[in-house]
C-alpha cells in the first residue's frame, strides 16, 4: 500500500469505530474526480451532482464491503455505473435527445470509459486548472462558459461568430489544455 | 476539428442543433469507429472534467442527513480544496463589476500547512449558504468623510483602524472625484517606510481588522457570512501597465499576524477582484467577496489592495517594487454580517 492507501484505510477505519464525520473527509477527496467522471458522462451538472451524492451515501452504507487496499477511486466509480445506468433506465420514457444520446453512449462506450478514469494521472484536476489559466483570454472565456444549452448560442451572439465556430474554440482549447497537461506532468 | 466530431460534441452537450438524422449517424460511427470513438471519449472526458473542475461541490445536504451530521461539519482540506484555491487564479476576466465569491471555511491545520483553501462559486449557480439569511447587519459604511487619514503602518495590530501602505485622504486629484462624499483614499506605493519583509511588494493595501465574536455568539452555533466591496478608480495610466483593485478578507483567531505569517495565520480568507481597471476616472469600479466566518475566528481582516500586475510582455519578476502608483484610490468601503442562528435539533430532546 502506498502513503495515500495506507492514511484512507486509517481514516475508514476510524470512519467504522463511530467517527463519521471523517466521512467528510473521503468525501472531499473523491469529489472532484467522481463528479469529473460524471459529468464526462452526463454533462448535466445538477444531474451530475446529484448522482454523485447518491454515490457517496451508497458508498457510505456500503463502507463495510470496500476491501482494504483497494482502489477506493475505483470502487466509487463502480457505484457511480450503476447508478449512471439506473439514471438512464428511470428517464428512459420522458428523456430528451440529449440525454438519449448520452445513454446510448454510455451504453456503447462504458468500460472504456471507466478504463480511461483508471489510467489517470493523480494531479490531473491541478494541472487543468493550471493549464486553463494560461489560456488565451478568448479561449478561456469560452471554456468558463461551457457548451450545454443555450451557452453556446449567447456566447457565439457576445463574439460575434456562430455557434459552430464556438465548439471548434472550444475544440482547439481542448487541445491546448491536454498539450499544456502533458508538459506539465513531465516537468 | 473533424466534422462528425463537431456533430457528436453538439449532439451529447446539447449547445447545438442537430437532427435526428446526424444523431443516428454520428452514434453509429461512434459504435463502429474505434478511432473516432476514442477521440469522442477523449472529448467528452476533458469536458466533464472542466465542467466539474470550475463549480464547486454541492452542499451534500442528503449525504449530511445520511451521516446524520449538520452541514457545515468540517472536513480536512485536499487536492480539491486546492484545485478551488488555483481556480480563484483562473477566473481572469475583466469586468466592470467584479463578481461575488463565495468561499466556505476550512479548518487551521491546512492554514498552517500554507494552503489557502475556499470553495468559491460564481454568484448565481451555487453558494455555500443559501443567498437568503436570517438577519444582515452593516459593520462598515465608509467613505472616509471624518476620521483620520489610514496610519501607514502596515497590517493592523488593533481593532477598527484604517492601516497599511503609504496613502492619503484627498478630495479630488486632478477632476476625479470621490464616489461617495467628498474624501477619498489615494494609495500611493505598495509599502510603507519601516516595512520589513522579505516578500516582493506590488500590492498597495489598505487594511482594518474588525472583531466578529459578538456576531458567533449571536449566531450560537449557525452560520455567519461577512461581506466586504469597495470602489476602486485610478487616473489614466500607460497603457502598458495593468492595475487590479483587489478586496481580500482573512478570517483570524488572534490579533498580532505580521505580513510574514499572515497568510499561515489566516484560518479561511476569500478575495474578489476588479481586473484590469479601466483607464477612465469617471468610472469607480467595484470588487467585492464574501466568506462563511469559520470556527474559531474572532477577527476579520479586510483589505482593499491596488496590485500592479503584469501586461504584454512583462512578466512579474520585471515589475517595479515597490510600486509607486500615480492616481489610485478607494472610496466606499461597505462590511455586512448576515447571520443565521442554528436550527434546534428537536430529534436529539429528551421525550417528556
Amino acid at each position: 500500500m502506498n502513503a495515500d492507501e495506507t492514511d484512507l484505510t486509517t481514516l475508514l477505519d476510524r470512519i467504522e469505530r463511530g467517527e463519521t464525520d471523517l466521512y467528510l473527509q473521503v468525501v472531499r477527496r473523491y469529489e472532484l474526480m467522481l463528479r469529473g467522471y460524471l459529468a464526462g458522462q452526463l454533462y448535466n451538472l445538477a444531474e451530475t451532482d446529484d448522482l454523485a451524492q447518491e454515490v457517496f451515501v451508497t458508498a457510505w452504507r456500503d463502507l463495510a464491503s470496500f476491501k482494504r487496499g483497494g482502489d477506493f477511486s475505483a470502487w466509487l466509480r463502480g457505484i457511480a455505473r450503476n447508478r449512471l445506468l439506473t439514471h438512464f433506465r428511470s428517464q428512459q420514457r420522458r428523456a430528451s435527445a440529449v440525454e438519449r444520446f448520452q445513454a446510448e453512449v454510455v451504453r456503447i462506450a462504458d468500460q472504456q470509459l471507466e478504463a480511461a478514469a483508471h489510467h489517470d494521472e493523480a494531479g490531473r484536476v491541478e494541472r487543468l486548472l493550471h493549464c486553463i489559466s494560461r489560456l488565451p483570454e478568448k479561449l478561456r472565456r469560452v471554456v468558463h462558459a461551457g457548451l450545454d444549452g443555450a451557452r453556446p448560442a449567447r456566447l457565439a451572439e457576445e463574439l460575434q461568430t456562430t455557434v459552430p465556430a464556438i465548439y471548434q474554440l472550444h475544440y482547439r482549447a481542448n487541445q491546448l489544455l491536454r498539450d499544456c497537461m502533458t508538459k506539465e506532468a513531465h516537468t | 476539428m473533424n466534422p462528425d466530431l463537431q456533430t457528436f460534441l453538439q449532439a451529447w452537450t446539447g449547445g447545438g442543433h442537430v437532427s435526428d438524422a446526424e444523431r443516428e449517424r454520428v452514434l453509429l460511427r461512434f459504435e463502429n469507429d474505434a478511432a473516432f470513438r476514442a477521440e469522442c471519449m477523449e472529448e467528452i472526458r476533458l469536458l466533464g472534467l472542466i465542467k466539474a473542475v470550475q463549480t464547486p461541490p454541492p452542499r451534500w445536504l442528503a449525504l449530511h442527513d445520511a451521516l446524520g451530521l449538520s452541514v457545515g461539519t468540517p472536513a480536512e482540506p485536499t487536492s480539491a480544496d486546492l484545485a478551488s484555491c488555483v481556480l480563484h487564479l483562473v477566473q481572469n476576466e475583466s469586468r466592470k463589476i467584479a463578481n461575488f465569491r463565495w468561499f466556505a471555511w476550512r479548518p487551521l491545520g491546512a492554514a498552517a500547512a500554507g494552503i489557502v483553501f475556499g470553495m468559491f462559486c460564481t454568484s448565481v449557480l451555487f453558494a455555500y449558504v443559501g443567498p437568503s439569511l436570517g438577519k444582515v447587519m452593516t459593520l462598515l459604511q465608509e467613505s472616509f468623510e471624518s476620521g483620520p487619514a489610514p496610519l501607514v503602518t502596515g497590517i493592523p495590530q488593533e481593532l477598527n483602524v484604517w492601516c497599511g501602505d503609504e496613502s492619503e485622504l484627498v478630495e479630488t486629484y486632478e477632476g476625479m472625484k470621490p464616489a461617495q462624499g467628498k474624501k477619498m483614499v489615494r494609495v500611493l506605493r505598495s509599502d510603507f517606510a519601516g516595512r520589513v519583509s522579505s516578500k516582493p511588494s506590488q500590492h498597495g493595501d489598505l487594511m482594518r481588522v474588525v472583531d466578529v465574536r459578538p456576531f458567533l455568539r449571536e449566531a450560537n452555533g449557525g452560520e455567519v457570512v461577512m461581506t466586504v466591496s469597495a470602489l476602486f478608480n485610478a487616473a489614466p495610466f500607460p497603457e502598458a501597465e495593468r492595475y487590479d483593485g483587489v478586496v481580500t478578507l482573512y478570517a483570524l483567531g488572534q490579533l498580532g499576524s505580521t505580513e510574514e505569517n499572515l497568510y499561515e495565520d489566516a484560518l479561511a480568507l476569500s478575495h474578489g477582484e476588479c481586473r484590469s481597471l479601466d483607464r477612465d476616472p469617471s468610472s469607480w469600479q467595484l470588487a467585492s467577496t464574501r466568506f462563511l466566518l469559520p470556527p474559531g475566528a474572532e477577527f476579520v481582516m479586510m483589505k482593499m489592495s491596488f496590485r500592479r500586475m503584469p501586461k504584454g510582455s512583462e512578466d512579474q519578476s520585471s515589475l517595479p517594487d515597490p510600486v509607486i502608483f500615480a492616481g489610485h484610490f478607494v472610496d466606499d468601503v461597505r462590511a455586512s454580517v448576515s447571520i443565521r442562528k442554528a436550527v434546534p435539533d428537536h430529534s436529539t430532546q429528551a421525550l417528556p
